[in-house]
């Protein structure tokens, strides 16, 4: 499981060190930019404490963690619309309290960190200070300073640097055998987190949404309404193909269940399974966005005569017309439309409107680009 | 105004998609053979769906008893069987004098021998119902013939929620009527919510054809009915309304491809075609390009609907930019 640490050598070597010497403390506070890993090492953590091999990855403890099922490993998420509401942190307070299911011990995994406000985090600050012994608290930020001080006090930082996106090229490329221009593009489509990137590569059903998208693209200025609204069509189709994989699982975790705990536990969890499947379609149609905003971006750099910054290399020669007429104001408001795709789904617009909204959008533009 | 007798037709086939307008010709043509022959004796009504056509035949060829004329009448003609039209059509070619054979139901195709046989002879009464844009003002008139006073939107809230059945629509009027009393004269928006029983069933494709027809009034009307009973909220009309914009830019973009049958259009979009027939007549209403910038606001109106928005209005105000 620490394979899943890309690209954060110190980090790794911290928290490996710490397990294996058996001096693992009761809570940290993971700091780091978006995409540098804090999530996958907060699980790679939590396998090496619980899984009986120190995390090997392969048995059915750092599987059911991975998926976020195992019942001694909980993701905390924000639930209120600001942050942490209350009700939460006490849920939680009595929580930690409660043996755990099946391993040694429980790992709480509590994502951002800084949206603790003062009241939920001082409900919280007893329990991070002297938990029961058999509970870690993994806590994780974007910067140290939006957190409340009194609850980085209460933690053994680890910090987690940014990756330079040079740097996140060679480790994914490493990490997964991929030829540079893949792994580029995936890079790109995974909005520069390396971990997600590599799921990218493995998935063929995400790739094959970035190569709808990218074809629409190319043929975008030439496309006439039905055409577009075919292609937003087709392109959330090829969004929606990779989610079989993950309904295949969740039905053989839903057989499991029902075989350990009988039918009349299963509610909880086809809820989670749905709200799971929502996001990765969401995460889906995000990647489908980042894909369109780098193809954009690159017809910019290449319109300035920057080659070596495109980061989608094998769509270049559709990219090289547009890049010939286009300007840094068209290319703006091109990018400024999938922008505002991105913040619509954000809202829960339907993706297929924001979507066709977008594409005329930029249809427009690559029509009379300039 | 009365036909004289020799200009009675020996065949009539009375046409009508709305029963009542068949009823009505019907009833008419009983009053004016009634004046000269007695109908006691020399009437016959068959039901198409159950009758054998040599008995129709034998009716009409048998001499009236004591009169001028004789009438037959066969009911549901659309459910005779090919046979029994042929029948019918031999014998209209030939048909006896001293009868009045009148065929009425709610269709039958003009390229049949027996449309043909009879129109020949001058006796296709098609009678059209009012449109839908036309039946507010016709049930103003309905409601004028018995002595009553109804404002136009009183009219169509009416309509709205009686529905598009002549004969229902009929039903509801008497009931309205009845209601009100012989002493008060005008019928209010009211009295019609207090009476009319609601149908429900159309409504919501109702809502999208007035999008699609840009009628704003209607469109505002039956969003803010279905709103109200709580048999859609705004999102589920702004996303009704949204695949009905993309229908039209299908039609409309088909249209430019060249591909102007509506056969093939339905084909092309993978639609039966009655789902589709109006939508190309609709389209035309729209400039090119409008039907796509319409698209984009229904995006942002979207947006703001999910943003704490007042969703009502911001749905009602991007009905009437579609309208336009």
């Amino acid at each position: 499981m620490w394979d899943d640490l890309l690209g954060q050598p110190r980090a790794t070597r911290f928290l490996r060190g710490a397990v294996e010497s058996g001096r693992v403390s009761h809570a940290y506070l993971f700091v780091g930019p978006p995409g540098a890993g804090k999530k996958s090492a907060a699980k790679a953590f939590a396998c090496a404490l619980q899984c009986d091999d120190g995390g090997c990855g392969a048995c059915s403890t750092c599987g059911r963690i991975r998926r976020g099922v195992h019942p001694d490993v909980r993701l905390v998420q924000p639930e209120g619309a600001q942050g942490y509401v209350k009700e939460q942190v006490t849920d939680l307070i009595r929580d930690v309290w409660l043996a755990p299911v099946e391993g040694p011990r429980k790992v709480y995994l509590i994502e951002s960190a800084d949206l603790f406000n003062d009241s939920s985090g001082n409900a919280f600050l007893k329990t991070l200070e002297e938990p029961p012994e058999d509970t870690v608290l993994v806590l994780m930020a974007h910067t140290l300073d939006a957190v409340l001080p009194t609850i980085v006090s209460r933690c053994q930082t680890v910090r987690f640097r940014r990756l330079a996106p040079s740097e996140a090229l060679a480790v994914l490329m490493e990490k997964t055998g991929a030829r540079r221009e893949e792994a580029s593009g995936a890079l790109a489509a995974a909005g520069g987190v390396v971990a997600r990137a590599r799921e990218f590569l493995a998935s063929p059903g995400r790739r094959a949404a970035r190569d709808v998208i990218l074809a629409t693209l190319k043929d975008l200025a030439v496309m006439d309404d039905l055409d577009v609204l075919n292609a937003a069509k087709e392109l959330l189709t090829a969004v929606k193909a990779p989610l079989e994989e993950v309904k295949a699982a969740q039905t053989a975790e839903l057989e499991t269940r029902a075989e350990l705990m009988g039918r009349g536990s299963l509610k909880a969890l086809e809820e989670r399974h749905k709200r799971e499947l929502t996001a990765r379609e969401r995460e889906g149609v995000g990647e489908v966005l980042n894909v369109a905003e780098a193809w954009i971006r690159d017809c910019l750099v290449m319109s300035l005569s920057l080659p070596s910054l495109v980061v989608n290399p094998d769509a270049s020669d559709a990219m090289v017309e547009v890049a010939e007429v286009v300007t840094p104001s068209a290319a703006t408001t091109a990018l400024a439309a999938v922008n505002e795709a991105r913040r619509r789904i954000s809202y829960n617009v339907s993706p297929q409107l924001a979507i066709e909204a977008m594409l005329f959008d930029v249809r427009e533009v690559l029509r009379c680009p300039r | 105004m009365v036909v004289p007798v020799e200009e009675l037709k020996p065949v009539y086939l009375i046409i009508s998609e709305q029963k009542l307008l068949v009823d009505q010709a019907l009833s008419r043509l009983k009053k004016r053979v009634g004046e000269i022959a007695d109908l006691d004796y020399n009437m016959n009504v068959f039901d198409a769906e159950n009758a054998v056509v040599d008995e129709v035949i034998g009716a009409s060829n048998t001499l009236p008893f004591g009169s001028e004329r004789r009438l037959v009448v066969v009911r549901n003609i659309e459910k005779m069987p090919k046979s029994g039209l042929d029948a019918l059509s031999e014998y209209a070619a030939d048909p006896s004098p001293t009868t009045v054979l009148a065929l009425a139901g709610e269709k039958l195709a003009k390229n049949t021998r027996l449309y043909k046989a009879v129109d020949r002879i001058g006796g296709v009464l098609e009678r059209k119902a009012p449109t839908r844009r036309e039946l507010p003002s016709a049930v103003r008139s309905m409601f004028a013939d018995r002595g009553k006073e109804v404002s136009l939107e009183a009219a169509e809230l009416f309509v709205d929620v009686v529905g598009y059945d002549l004969q229902q629509i009929t039903a509801e009027i008497e009931k309205a009527v009845a209601f009100v009393g012989k002493d008060v004269r005008e019928i209010t928006r009211a009295d019609v919510e207090q009476v009319a029983a609601a149908t429900g069933k159309r409504t919501l494709f109702d809502f999208t054809d007035a999008i699609a027809d840009r009628d704003c009034r209607r469109a505002l009307r039956l969003a803010a009915r279905l709103i109200g009973e709580g048999t859609a909220s705004e999102h589920a009309l702004h996303a009704m309304a949204v695949r009905t914009l993309r229908d039209l830019i299908a039609v409309q973009s088909l249209t430019e491809r060249g591909t102007t049958n509506i056969h093939d259009i339905a084909r092309q979009m993978g639609r039966p075609d009655w789902q589709i027939k109006r939508l190309p007549r609709q389209a035309r209403a729209f400039r090119p390009g409008e039907l796509v910038d319409l698209l984009r606001a229904a995006a942002r109106s979207e947006a703001e609907m999910k943003t704490g928005r007042d969703a009502r209005l911001v749905l009602e105000r991007w009905i009437v930019k579609v309208c336009g």
